[in-house]
């Protein structure tokens, strides 16, 4: 595939914004107005400029990676646009600053490359660290912010996505170069050999910052996602599957231990397996979502036809419940089908990589994306407790954006350096 | 390295197809099964945004229209000019809660849009407004207030009905709530009070919890219960007085008058229809025979040629209900009044309370027969 086929796909994926735009005005007996043609304009000329960049600065780039992302993005733009009006200005604002910022993270990285990043590894895990505990400030309020610094907490909160992205990059640049003393392993009791001793510390780490999450937030898929980047990139690294059983069973107790200690994590847990007892707010929540994506069966009940502003968070962590109401299981499939696509070209860029720090750069960023698209996903569909992470390149929210455009553009760059 | 990021590329692969295998669980085979689940709110045609077209009253006055939402100019939300006066008959229609009454009886008619025809897409283009079916009904605004202002803060409820016809002249259930409050964004607290008071969302002319039915079928077809024992909802009282003043003869008693088109022409119009009546024409002219004579003389009204009777009996929660039904005139009764209305407390003697429910019922009878006179 070509880089004017990649274009073309880019392009064809906007045209989605336009056509889902025009169905929900049609729909609901509005009609298009100058703000909306605006925003429509606004999104087609963010993509051309992410294109004229790689195109200039990652020219080497596989060309897989862009289209997906387009596909996402104007799905959740349109899903957006049709349950708040208001907030779809936003979200079209925070899709040309994040395309801007990836563009400037493939202008910086232009000369250096990602082993730039190297150098500043230690400063990295300080600023995920940083916003790690800045995470543990519980949101005032679940209503958009009306103030004049709207822009500045949305862009800082909620810092997690941000930390976790920080982490990945961390622990690519950490374990590089040190995979073998990594591998060679720690103490060995009764014929299990344990984990090298640093990079145990590590995941302890993890597993207080996860357990943390778990307690403050009882949010069983972030705190999950945190922590399941730390054994799975040691493993990825060392191919000792010893870091994924000692990672998982510690995390394992961890979680038996928040259970005994938090009675709100255990409420969560008991509606999260009787949902329609309907008389907690987790319970209604889940069944709420449930009820959504049965509204939509196969082909949903249309753009601007169902009743996703009954799903709570439905813009945010929920949106797929609305897109499984309005576009039914054709559009679910779509958009799993748009996450496989993108996690499967970034897994590659791994796999075709000689350079090992690219190698499980690449490698990291995949799973970042891949485990929190599953993650938040299950959340949505009952098979994880729900929970507050945004849905990469979709969910409203310009720290959950910004994030993932990020995170595309240093996999657009690393994919370019290794072509190279 | 190649070996470890293969596996786990593929471990993510296999859970996104359990994942999406999940997805086609709930969206097709549980669909069913959840679509109709009772805490589903979309069965009540809850968060709808549309625009609906209007319900008025017989004489003209505006019931219920849409007005832009203020929190989202784009979107439509229902306005009750008249608030609590009409929330147990053309009800609501609530994001939040869904609809109940006419609302919800003629929803989707008054929702219903020409969508594909050329005219419909060209206003859409201009920015005009289209235009909607709008539905009229047989309540008569005016004597609706008179009954509300009659009843006052008493609990209970007046039913006014034309028997020749079958036409609601008046539905008025106490204590109410207005419907306003469970449209914007403060619906959610204003509907918990609700639930956790209780008796403003009984309709008191049919003893249902709101949304059901205003005029259930299984009441109507419902054999008439013995004056004693009559139920202590309005409905089957005055059902029972219409077939008395019929003798033996009722008509189906019906809310909704007529429908309008886009343009304003009407589209369809009820058409009374007998219902089958459950007492015979001796058993009609025996309880008739029974019936005091609604003579009342004030310097106001004068005599009012009139049969009527009234008793009292318990609700269900052992509440005292004081009940009347009657029609005037006595030949070709012009209306039927059924009145109900519950004293809280300890049980009074015996047949107090009757007169001050009948006086409530010649009242409004009064109302509507000087109305006929003078129209």
């Amino acid at each position: 595939m070509s880089r004017t086929a990649e274009a073309m796909l880019v392009f064809a994926a906007t045209g989605l914004v336009v056509f889902g735009v025009l169905l929900v005005d049609f729909a609901q007996g509005s009609y298009l107005d100058r703000r909306t043609a605006l925003t429509i304009l606004v999104f087609i000329a963010a993509f051309g400029a992410l294109l004229t960049t790689v195109h200039s600065w990652a020219s080497r780039s596989v060309p897989y990676l862009l289209p997906p992302v387009a596909v996402l993005t104007a799905v959740g733009f349109v899903i957006i646009y049709r349950l708040d009006y208001g907030l779809s200005g936003r979200q079209s604002w925070w899709i040309t600053f994040s395309a801007g910022l990836a563009a400037l993270a493939l202008f910086l990285l232009r000369k250096g490359g990602v082993g730039s990043l190297r150098t500043y590894r230690w400063h990295l895990l300080a600023v995920s660290l940083f916003m790690l505990v800045l995470s543990a400030i519980p949101a005032t309020s679940s209503l958009p912010d009306e103030s004049a610094w709207w822009w500045a907490t949305e862009l800082l909160l909620p810092p997690g996505g941000a930390a976790r992205l920080l982490l990945v990059i961390f622990l690519a640049t950490y374990m590089t170069g040190y995979e073998r003393a990594l591998a060679s392993g720690g103490p060995t009791i009764r014929g299990f050999q344990l984990p090298e001793p640093r990079s145990l510390l590590l995941i302890g780490m993890a597993l207080i910052a996860a357990i943390g999450v778990l307690l403050y937030h009882q949010d069983l898929g972030a705190s999950l996602l945190l922590f399941g980047l730390f054994p799975i990139m040691f493993y990825m690294a060392t191919n000792r599957a010893a870091y994924l059983a000692t990672g998982f069973g510690a995390y394992a107790l961890g979680l038996f231990g928040a259970l005994v200690l938090s009675p709100s994590l255990r409420e969560v847990i008991s509606a999260w397996l009787r949902p329609w007892a309907g008389d907690t707010a987790v319970g209604s929540h889940i069944a709420q979502t449930l009820f959504a994506l049965a509204a939509g069966g196969a082909a949903g009940t249309g753009l601007g036809l169902g009743t996703p502003g009954l799903v709570p968070a439905a813009a945010a962590s929920h949106l797929f419940a609305a897109l499984g109401e309005e576009l039914g299981l054709a559009g679910s499939a779509v958009m799993l089908g748009a996450y496989v696509l993108l996690v499967t070209a970034g897994f590659g860029i791994a796999l075709r990589a000689r350079d090992p720090f690219r190698k499980l750069l690449a490698g990291g960023l995949s799973l970042l994306l891949g485990l929190q698209g599953l993650l938040v996903l299950a959340g949505s569909v009952r098979l994880l407790p729900p929970g507050a992470l945004p849905v990469p390149f979709m969910s409203y929210g310009g720290s959950s954006l910004v994030t993932a455009f990020l995170l595309l553009a240093l996999l657009v760059r690393v994919s370019h350096e290794e072509q190279a | 390295m190649n070996g470890p990021i293969r596996r786990v590329a593929l471990g993510l692969f296999v859970a996104f197809l359990l994942l999406t295998m999940d997805v086609t669980y709930w969206q097709l085979l549980a669909g069913d099964r959840l679509r109709l689940h009772p805490d589903n709110p979309r069965a009540a045609g809850a968060g709808s945004r549309q625009q609906r077209g209007q319900i008025i009253s017989s004489d003209a006055a505006v019931l219920a229209a849409s007005i832009p939402d203020p929190s989202d100019p784009r979107s439509y939300v229902r306005d009750y000019p008249f608030g609590p006066l009409y929330a147990h008959s053309v009800g609501f229609s609530s994001r939040l809660v869904g609809d109940s009454g006419v609302e919800a009886s003629h929803a989707s008619l008054l929702a219903l849009r020409e969508d594909l025809a050329l005219s419909s897409i060209m206003d859409r283009l201009l920015g005009q407004e289209p235009a909607l079916h709008s539905v009229q009904l047989t309540i008569d605004h005016r004597l609706q207030q008179m009954a509300q202002r009659a009843l006052g803060t008493r609990r209970g409820a007046v039913l006014a009905i034309e028997p020749a016809s079958g036409r609601l002249l008046a539905v008025v259930s106490s204590p109410t709530f207005d419907p306003n409050s469970l449209i914007g964004p403060r619906a959610g607290d204003a509907w918990e009070d609700l639930l956790k008071d209780g008796g403003a969302l009984v309709n008191r002319v049919t003893g249902d919890l709101i949304p059901g039915e205003l005029l259930p079928e299984e009441v109507l077809e419902t054999p008439l219960p013995e004056a004693p024992a009559l139920p202590t909802a309005a409905l089957p009282i005055a059902l029972r007085a219409m077939a008395v003043a019929g003798a033996g003869f009722l008509m189906k008693p019906y809310i909704v008058a007529r429908v309008f088109d886009v343009e304003s022409n009407i589209e369809s119009e009820a058409e009374p229809a007998p219902l089958t009546s459950r007492i015979g024409f001796e058993e009609a002219l025996s309880i008739r025979d029974g019936m005091e004579s609604l003579v009342i003389h004030t310097e106001a009204f004068g005599r009012l040629p009139g049969l009527g009777e009234a008793g009292s009996g318990y609700t269900g929660t052992g509440g005292r209900v004081t009940w009347f039904a009657g029609f005037s005139p006595v030949r070709r009764p012009a209306i039927v009044v059924a009145v109900v209305v519950e004293s809280i407390g300890p049980l009074a003697e015996e047949g107090a309370g009757g007169a001050e429910v009948a006086s409530i019922g010649r009242v409004i009878m009064r109302e509507w027969l000087d109305r006929r006179v003078t129209a």
